[in-house]
């Protein structure tokens, strides 16, 4: 089950991202070359930005809201309108009673996995609160550039949307809710399941200028040994042949979704899939509708090291009624259907598609006047997908003491559990971490380098699935010993998917990436000059909102003033609201010494932020792989890179940097 | 602060506990409405810009959060349940405060002239509302450095309110204290146990009561309150007198306004529209946008104190992160130029600080 599947409520309105961005470019790290003109916003003029200074939003705090977000759809069955229960028409509530949630970047050179943190929704009609719940931390994926057009002031980061799959927590109803058939089975199937609810919000249609933007999102039932943050169902990928490929849509315009199908019920979320006109609507691309291929796809040897899964009918192939069996179509044309549906189609398959469906892959297919279809978008080939549950980490590992943690992933067949399912597992290899600007008013200074040293992080590199489908992957990060010299701590980023000859592209930021903290000494009494004004000076560099509007954290004596709050700050946990840094981007070494620092000044016993040090789990080293992954090509990333424009900030800069990056790393390696 | 003269008979009248309750919620209501005006005044201004008045303007807004907390406290300990996330504990300003304030009729029959105004800081809002507010029943003469006179004057005000409720509460006695949802002693904020501490009987709420009076009022012969602080009205008068209230041990009276000069700068206070309301301005702009998310996010602190004084007192952590949010967001506003909704905004003024029960963020 999952947020797509019915019941299920529909919601749209608008979000605000008001984070900031002096971040956004790694040289701003650097303390010593930081100059007061990378703290002032970047003006548009005639749709450019000419001076990038601290890009769009430089005094932005971080926080992400919701904002007349409404129900607008309660669906119970295939059949149903979804417009008659009483929760139709009630408002969606970010917080209500705690400050805005957060939304925050892994790291200035992993920005492709912004991840929100402690938001709380609640259904209200304004008077009368129906139910909440917690929405787990979860990162955006499946990032699609591009979905919109570019131009008239519109681009880069503005034209893309992108999916924040998760679920709710220690959901709760009220009594209100018994007046409405939806929130009861919702309450019912939360009751049985952890008090736990699936949730999708589709993100889109951002102004940089204003920071706000469009979003639509559903919540469904979520089961025990459902995923938490992707749909355990049927994936819909791009296909590397397409012409406009640039690794978040397909040649038809279509970026990755996903379907689900429960009992005879196919159920599938366009939200993110679809291409948008300028007003965020989906384009007519022609009637579409869904379809089962009937022509099964070429399948051999899996598990071995001749294992391969080839689709025999493409994405981009014309078929006649014996290749395909449609299902239904879907009214995305109707007025304002995005935002009434949120992107959600509900099918009704007969007895037979419903048998078919379990073995055959699933199409989104343009029904044409002739009778004939074209496949607009398919399924992976043999119903595989392979899909990391965590895959951004926060990893503060001691001088002597390992971090560790491990990745949960799923691997799928046509939406069922797939037992020893082989699974590749890639660490990158050391390449340039990108994220800055090339300019004149640039510092100087070499750009860090990602990945390296190799040594410091250990995965298995090979895994096969239990025959539940999951496999836990240990993996252990040691001390990275500073590598990025004015950047804390290293990032690194590790490949994964199904060990399958044939075509099985990832998104093209889809990855699991870990920030990997330097061990740092943490002095009882620590001295302001040498072991906190260091780390404090940047953050107050790199999050200005702070000394332009609140106080200076660069002052000893301003942070004394405000010892209280900042010392109740600083030890909340991630998925608090109030967390500081806001950018939840310091190690828990640096923030113990702050703690330290201000208990001193405040004569109290300082509260531990340290993690406990568990001993590092075994990597079981399985052996050599018995097929490589997919590879991402450099010609993959040139078009990704192509298709950004040149003269942006903020996010797409990074990701069209990072592209060159990838180049130069591709064709070194091919070389 | 003149009060009408009905709530301080009620409060002489009082012969249960239910009626009392009544009255102590009124408090809570009069303790709250004061907080908006002074965080207008303090919010424009400017950071890193008149500090001296700031700090004045915001240790005073931080004891009317003190005295809400204890009058809360105080319901709490004779069994009541306060009411903070109501439409109707939103007051409207200038009109519509708690207890008739600004309501008053002049003695001469013109035109009333203290309303309660949500204005930017200047020397006419601290001395026409900020002062009127925290006005004690007896104004004390205290030289400035030129050695000026203040006439003396007298008054009804909220202390005889209080004094009242004290007199009520060892009427009743100590049946009235019960055990109910947890009170709020908030070291972490007020680390002072003078200051803040738990209401179990007779003796201690009236401490607590006199703690509000004494910080707000001050006593009839000393303009400092038992910490040592200047009481409201005559903090507020620094900033008129543009210097702090010191203590001359051999002079007579054995204070002045002489000391650290405290100057209010208005060209780094923010122009903020007056008495701002999401109504007023245009739909669909960026002001109205602004003025609803203050609000919204106002209301928010106040469904946090609620929650906190209805049985989750851990909630005042989240009031707390809200009020910081408030602060930052304030700047954003009033950096936000006003779009009125008639289009005229003569005054060229900043969005203002609309503090409106908001239950929605639309």
């Amino acid at each position: 089950m999952s947020y797509l599947s019915l019941p299920n409520l529909a919601f749209s309105g608008r979000f605000q991202a008001d984070t900031s961005t002096v971040n956004n470019n790694v040289f701003y790290y650097n303390t010593e070359k930081f100059d007061p003109s990378y703290q002032a916003k970047a003006l548009l003029v005639n749709d450019e930005y000419p001076a990038v200074y601290g890009y769009w939003n430089p005094e932005g705090t971080g926080a992400f809201r919701l904002i007349d977000a409404k129900v607008t759809k309660a669906q119970t069955s295939v059949d149903d309108p979804g417009t008659d229960d009483v929760a139709v028409g009630l408002f969606i509530n970010a917080q209500e009673a705690r400050t805005s949630a957060k939304l925050v970047d892994l790291d200035p050179q992993w920005q492709y996995g912004s991840m929100i943190f402690g938001l709380r929704i609640i259904l209200t009609d304004g008077t009368t609160e129906y139910m909440r719940g917690d929405y787990r931390p979860a990162p955006f994926r499946d990032i699609y550039f591009g979905r919109k057009p570019a131009g008239h002031g519109v681009q880069g980061s503005e034209t893309a949307s992108a999916k924040f799959t998760s679920i709710l927590e220690n959901v709760e109803f009220t009594e209100a809710a018994e007046k409405s058939p939806i929130l009861m089975a919702l309450k019912a199937s939360a009751e049985s399941n952890d008090d736990r609810l699936s949730i999708n919000l589709m993100t889109g249609g951002f102004s940089k200028q204003s920071t706000y933007g469009i979003m639509c999102g559903s919540i469904g039932p979520w089961e025990q040994g459902d995923p938490l943050a992707f749909v355990a169902g049927r994936r819909f990928s791009i296909d590397k042949a397409g012409s406009a490929y640039n690794g978040m849509c397909n040649s038809n315009g279509i970026g990755f979704f996903d379907a689900q199908i429960n009992g005879t019920t196919l159920s599938a979320d366009l939200s993110n899939a679809l291409p948008q006109d300028a007003a965020n609507q989906a384009r007519n691309i022609g009637d579409l509708g869904f379809a089962i291929i009937t022509v099964a796809d070429e399948v051999r040897d899996i598990g071995k090291r001749t294992g391969t899964a080839e689709p025999v009918i493409k994405t981009g192939a014309y078929v006649g009624a014996d290749d395909v069996d449609l299902i239904g179509t879907i009214p995305y044309t109707a007025d304002n259907w995005l935002f009434t549906t949120s992107g959600l189609c509900q099918l009704t398959m007969t007895e037979e598609q419903t048998k078919l469906a379990a073995e055959r892959p699933l199409a989104l297919v343009e029904c044409r006047e002739d009778g004939s279809f074209r496949i607009m978008s398919r399924e992976t080939p043999g119903g595989f997908f392979v899909r990391a549950d965590n895959f951004e980490f926060r990893l503060d590992p001691d001088f002597a003491t390992p971090a560790s943690d491990h990745v949960h992933i799923l691997g799928l067949q046509y939406g069922a559990p797939c037992a020893n399912l082989p699974i590749s597992i890639e660490p990158q290899p050391r390449t340039s971490g990108g994220s800055n600007f090339d300019g004149p008013d640039q510092p100087s200074i070499p750009i860090p380098d990602v990945n390296f040293p190799e040594n410091k992080i250990s995965i298995a590199d090979h895994v096969t699935t239990s025959d539940a489908g999951w496999v836990s992957v240990p993996f252990v990060a040691r001390n990275p010993d500073n590598p990025r010299e004015y950047v804390d701590g290293q990032i690194f980023q590790i490949n994964y998917g199904p060990a399958i000859n044939g075509p099985f592209p990832a998104p093209m930021f889809e990855m699991i990436v870990a920030h990997v903290r330097d061990a740092v000494h943490v002095p009882d009494d620590p001295d302001w000059e040498t072991d906190v004004a260091p780390f404090m000076q940047q953050y107050d560099n790199l999050y200005p909102v702070m000394s332009k509007w609140l106080f200076s954290l660069a002052d000893p004596d301003v942070v004394k003033d405000h010892a209280k709050i900042l010392a109740f700050a600083f030890e909340r946990p991630f998925e608090d609201p109030n967390h500081m840094p806001v950018t939840r981007d310091m190690s828990a070494g640096k923030r113990q010494i702050i703690l330290n620092w201000l208990a001193k000044r405040m004569q109290t016993a300082p509260p531990q932020v340290m993690p406990k040090s568990d001993p590092p789990p075994t990597i079981e080293n399985r052996g050599p792989a018995p097929v490589p992954l997919a590879k991402v090509t450099a010609a993959d990333w040139q078009a990704l890179h192509d298709a950004l424009p040149a003269h942006d900030d903020g996010k797409s800069m990074a990701a069209r940097n990072y592209a060159l990056t990838q180049i130069a790393a591709l064709k070194g390696r091919d070389t | 602060m003149k009060i009408d003269p009905t709530y301080v008979q009620q409060a002489r009248d009082v012969e249960t506990v239910e009626e009392l309750r009544a009255l102590v919620q009124k408090a809570i209501e009069l303790e709250h409405a004061t907080i908006p005006p002074y965080l207008c005044g303090y919010f424009t201004l400017k950071l890193g810009t008149n500090e001296a008045v700031g700090d004045i303007i915001r240790s005073v807004a931080i004891e009317e959060m003190l005295h809400m907390t204890i009058a809360c406290n105080l319901l709490l300990a004779i069994g009541g349940r306060p009411r903070i996330n109501t439409p109707d504990f939103v007051p409207s300003y200038p009109d519509g405060l708690p207890f008739g304030i600004g309501d008053e009729e002049e003695p001469d029959g013109d035109e009333k002239t203290f309303k309660v105004h949500l204005r930017k800081c200047s020397r006419m809002q601290v001395e026409d509302v900020f002062m009127k507010i925290e006005e004690p029943d007896q104004i004390l003469d205290i030289p400035d450095v030129d050695m000026l006179g203040e006439e003396q004057r007298h008054f009804d005000t909220i202390g005889d309110f209080y004094l009242f409720l004290i007199a009520a509460i060892e009427r009743l006695g100590p049946s009235i204290f019960k055990d109910g949802h947890p009170q709020i002693i908030a070291r972490k904020w007020f680390p002072n146990p003078k200051e803040m501490f738990e209401i179990t009987d007779v003796e201690t709420a009236c401490e607590a009561i006199r703690v509000i009076v004494d910080q707000g009022e001050g006593s009839k012969d000393d303009p400092f309150d038992e910490f040592g602080e200047p009481s409201h009205y005559y903090r507020f008068q620094e900033i008129i007198k543009g210097r702090k209230l010191i203590r001359v041990p051999d002079a007579d009276p054995p204070y002045a306004y002489a000391g650290e000069p405290v100057v209010l700068d208005d060209l780094d206070v923010w122009n903020m529209d007056t008495n701002a309301s999401i109504s007023k301005y245009k739909p669909g702009s960026m002001s109205e946008r602004m003025a609803i998310q203050f609000s919204y996010s106002y209301t928010r602190a106040l469904n946090a104190l609620h929650d906190t004084f209805n049985g989750r007192p851990e909630a005042l952590d989240d009031a707390m992160g809200i009020m910081y949010e408030l602060r930052l967001l304030a700047q954003q506003v009033l950096s936000t130029p006003a779009e009125w909704a008639d289009a005229s905004n003569k005054q060229q003024a900043q969005t203002g600080l609309s503090f409106e029960y908001r239950t929605t963020n639309t």
